[in-house]
């Protein structure tokens, strides 16, 4: 059974975007995200702490996304949990690591001090439909995701 | 500043979940869910692949983590935190998810709540049970 299994995150890149190819072609970037969150303890001092997560994007994505992201930009990622699994080199231990795949982002820092190269916030290829530039996220380019049935909305 | 961390994982309980009561006074409830995605694989095979996802859940709703057993079907709502600890020298990371809503959606969740015998009341509506909050129409 497939689970409902969604993410929706906003945070500064740790790092440049790393651009790889599979040997069939498709692009693969890898992004790490800083996500701050501040909180008040009970003695109410404040405090901030931050989290590190590993973002993962594919094909076209991937593409605009190395080409456009770079350290220090904020971003906000839709997409799922992934547990990578792995075996280390050296001890032979069965190593796991969850990470999120990109389905969609949007691009959260209009105009800074004039980007070179990018006048404007650029889109993935997609235009958004109506419904999908509602939200704030670019709407996910996967061929095999179902369409959604108006009927099917219960409210 | 506060950044958006959002999270909504829909999976069954991997092993009895872990409940402690801290020196404290707060509870606190520690379960993995096996979280699973559909995919189809270039060669039109449709593939499925499965994210063990470790969860921490604080107060009340920890204590009712202590009725819900192995292989039950939970929807969690919370946000993600890497949490980061010591070994051997190295420092190790992980990422969790910190629960703010937990939902028991197994019908056979709350027969078993109140089969165990531990809660002398009779189980409450499964949903209402797990959320705080009004439960919305939809």
């Amino acid at each position: 059974m497939a689970s409902f299994n969604k993410v929706i995150i906003a945070g500064n890149l740790t790092r440049d975007p790393e651009l790889r190819y599979t040997p069939k072609g498709t692009a693969v970037a890898r992004l790490g995200l800083a996500v701050n969150r501040s909180y008040t303890t009970e003695s109410g001092e404040r405090k901030e702490e931050v989290n590190f997560i590993d973002v993962e994007a594919f094909g076209r994505q991937a593409e605009v996304l190395a080409q456009y992201m770079k350290k220090g930009r904020p971003l906000l990622v839709e997409g799922r949990l992934k547990l990578d699994t792995w075996e280390d080199k050296n001890t032979h231990q069965k190593q796991s690591k969850l990470k999120v795949v990109l389905e969609g982002f949007s691009f959260i820092d209009s105009n800074r001090e004039g980007q070179a190269g990018a006048p404007e916030a650029p889109r993935p290829r997609q235009a958004p439909t109506a419904a999908a530039s509602a939200g704030a996220v670019a709407p996910s380019p996967e061929p095999d995701a179902p369409p959604v049935e108006e009927d099917d909305v219960p409210f | 500043m506060n950044n958006i961390n959002y999270i909504v994982i829909q999976g069954r309980l991997c092993r009895d979940p872990i409940v402690r009561h801290l020196a404290s006074g707060s509870t606190v409830a520690n379960f993995s869910l096996a979280a699973n995605t559909r995919y189809k694989s270039r060669s039109g095979e449709t593939a499925e692949e499965t994210a063990f996802i470790n969860c921490t859940v604080w107060g009340k709703l920890a204590e009712w983590l202590a009725e819900h057993h192995k292989g039950e079907l939970l929807l969690v709502q919370g946000r993600m935190k890497t949490e980061t600890w010591d070994q051997a020298g190295n420092t190790q990371s992980r990422l969790v998810v910190i629960c703010d809503e937990v939902h028991f959606l197994d019908p056979r969740s709350r027969d078993a709540a109140s089969g165990t015998g531990k809660n002398a009341t009779p189980a409450e509506p499964v949903l209402a049970k797990a959320s705080d909050k009004d439960n919305p129409p939809f």
